[in-house]
């Protein structure tokens, strides 16, 4: 069966001030069931593609299709089909997390009887029985992480988006997190996220958007990105100490020509390119 | 009205109280207020005799109703802080992310508050005639009432909200209220009537 694009972005130009340009003229299209990473260095657009997929910011140029329908303008009716899960919590200190998950509920449209089997599913899934009764201000990072998720997906989106989401999250609660996005891609959703956590953009996801300075400068599966941008590391072992360490490095980097070269004691490593 | 947008109004209204009694302080403080309006103006003016004013009428009998409607205002006019908690914590943003009708999300959330100054008002009415105070009630004078305070704090919710909304911050909002409380309660008939004001604030009072 052949997969439809859900995104569709075509020279997408976004700026928040002139000397200000976030993203410069990304296309990319989207596939349906894509579990895709956006890496890339702070400020390099990633956030701000996903605010423009999810509606919330409107491209200078550019168009963005998101469900064949126009980002901006339809973003009240696509708000059912897409889930935003943004860098902040932003929940409501003074509720409780059941209260908050039926308040949600009721905002996404869902009825009464549908919304407490959701709720209770919720609970069991992401392990909350044991805080979600108590107000969320006495929460730890983890257990509000969690809670944030869960009304994330509570209308049951058929597109996720997350800005960060593991950031100050504990080794375990990232497991939690990033095996529950690859449950949901494969309940025939498509996950986009946005994360600096190499290791699991690798583990987990189908495919890699690279970002540098508002552009996309790669975007294929992980492992054809490892394979293509990086460069293995030789290490060679001397039998004596190294006397000189930085007189060897300044030598190599003359005799090679390559930059990344650095001596300890009794090691020597440099890169090495594979494609020259 | 469909289900879908009711359940919205239910959802916010029910949130709103919720936030209110888990604040008590505010809520105590808010109803502590009029009652020492009352107590300080009432019993200190009580002993004058105040002109224009149907025989056999104190000025404690005169000022109660006075006092119900300043609860509600004082109270509508704190209304959109909570609207800038939610700002600041970008509760509000993620509210409006959601497909839920905002018009049904402001209504829930005005005629919560109106609805709970109302009560808050029947209990100042409540404590002002345990002072002593002396009022004519009948079934139609509080159906009257209730109706015209409910629209009141209505109006007065809405015109707090929005300027929070504008304001951004709990600074801006509480000049606001400083700066519009005072004058319309003194340009009102609630502490005397207006034959007893000066010519001009008479005038004011009227428009």
């Amino acid at each position: 069966m052949e997969l439809s694009s859900i995104i569709n972005l075509q020279h997408i130009v976004k700026t928040y001030s002139p000397q200000l340009l976030a993203l410069d003229n990304v296309s990319v299209s989207v596939l349906a069931q894509e579990f895709i990473g956006l890496t890339g260095g702070n400020g390099s657009g990633k956030s701000t593609l996903l605010k423009i997929i999810a509606g919330q910011l409107k491209p200078n140029q550019g168009k963005a299709e998101v469900f064949q329908r126009d980002a901006f303008k339809h973003a009240s009716q696509l708000t059912r089909e897409i889930g935003y899960i943004s860098q902040d919590w932003a929940l409501d200190p003074e509720m409780n997390g059941k209260a908050l998950l039926y308040y949600f509920a009721a905002l996404y449209g869902l009825n009464s009887t549908t919304a407490k089997q959701r709720i209770e599913a919720l609970i069991t899934e992401f392990d909350m029985q044991p805080f979600i009764a108590r107000r969320v201000s006495t929460y730890s990072g983890g257990q509000m992480q969690r809670l944030h998720l869960a009304i994330g997906v509570i209308h049951q989106p058929k597109l996720l988006l997350l800005d960060e989401p593991s950031n100050s999250l504990d080794p375990s609660a990232k497991v939690f997190l990033w095996d529950f996005l690859k449950a949901y891609r494969q309940l025939g959703n498509t996950v986009l996220v946005v994360s600096h956590d190499l290791d699991c953009v690798q583990q987990y996801c189908s495919r890699v958007l690279m970002f540098e300075q508002g552009r996309i400068i790669a975007d294929d599966t992980p492992m054809q990105l490892i394979q293509t941008h990086s460069q293995p590391v030789l290490h060679i072992k001397t039998a004596d100490d190294i006397a000189n360490q930085q007189a060897l490095e300044q030598g190599l980097r003359q005799a090679t020509g390559a930059m990344a070269i650095h001596c300890t004691v009794q090691t020597v490593s440099l890169n090495v390119s594979t494609r020259g | 009205m469909n289900f879908t947008s009711f359940a919205v109004f239910c959802a916010v209204y029910e949130r709103t109280l919720l936030k209110t009694l888990r604040r008590p302080v505010p809520l105590t403080f808010s109803l502590v207020q009029p009652l020492m309006w009352m107590l300080f103006f009432g019993f200190l003016f009580h002993r004058y005799s105040v002109d224009n004013l149907p025989p056999g009428l104190q000025y404690l009998d005169f000022l109660l109703p006075g006092i119900c409607c300043m609860t509600v205002l004082f109270g509508a006019s704190q209304a959109g802080i909570e609207l800038i908690r939610d700002m600041q914590t970008r509760f509000l943003a993620r509210v409006l992310s959601t497909p839920a009708s905002k018009v049904m999300m402001m209504a829930g959330k005005v005629l919560a508050d109106a609805s709970r100054l109302l009560l808050q008002a029947v209990l100042v009415l409540i404590l002002g005639l345990a002072l002593g105070a002396q009022v004519q009630l009948s079934l139609s004078i509080l159906a009257i009432a209730a109706a015209g305070l409910l629209l009141f704090g209505i109006a007065f919710c809405s015109l707090s909200c929005w300027i929070a909304l504008k304001a951004r911050s709990q600074e801006n909002m509480a000049s606001f209220v400083h700066l519009v409380n005072m004058p319309l309660l003194f340009t009102s008939t609630a502490l005397v009537p207006d034959k007893q004001m000066p010519g001009w604030l008479a005038n004011l009072a009227r428009f």
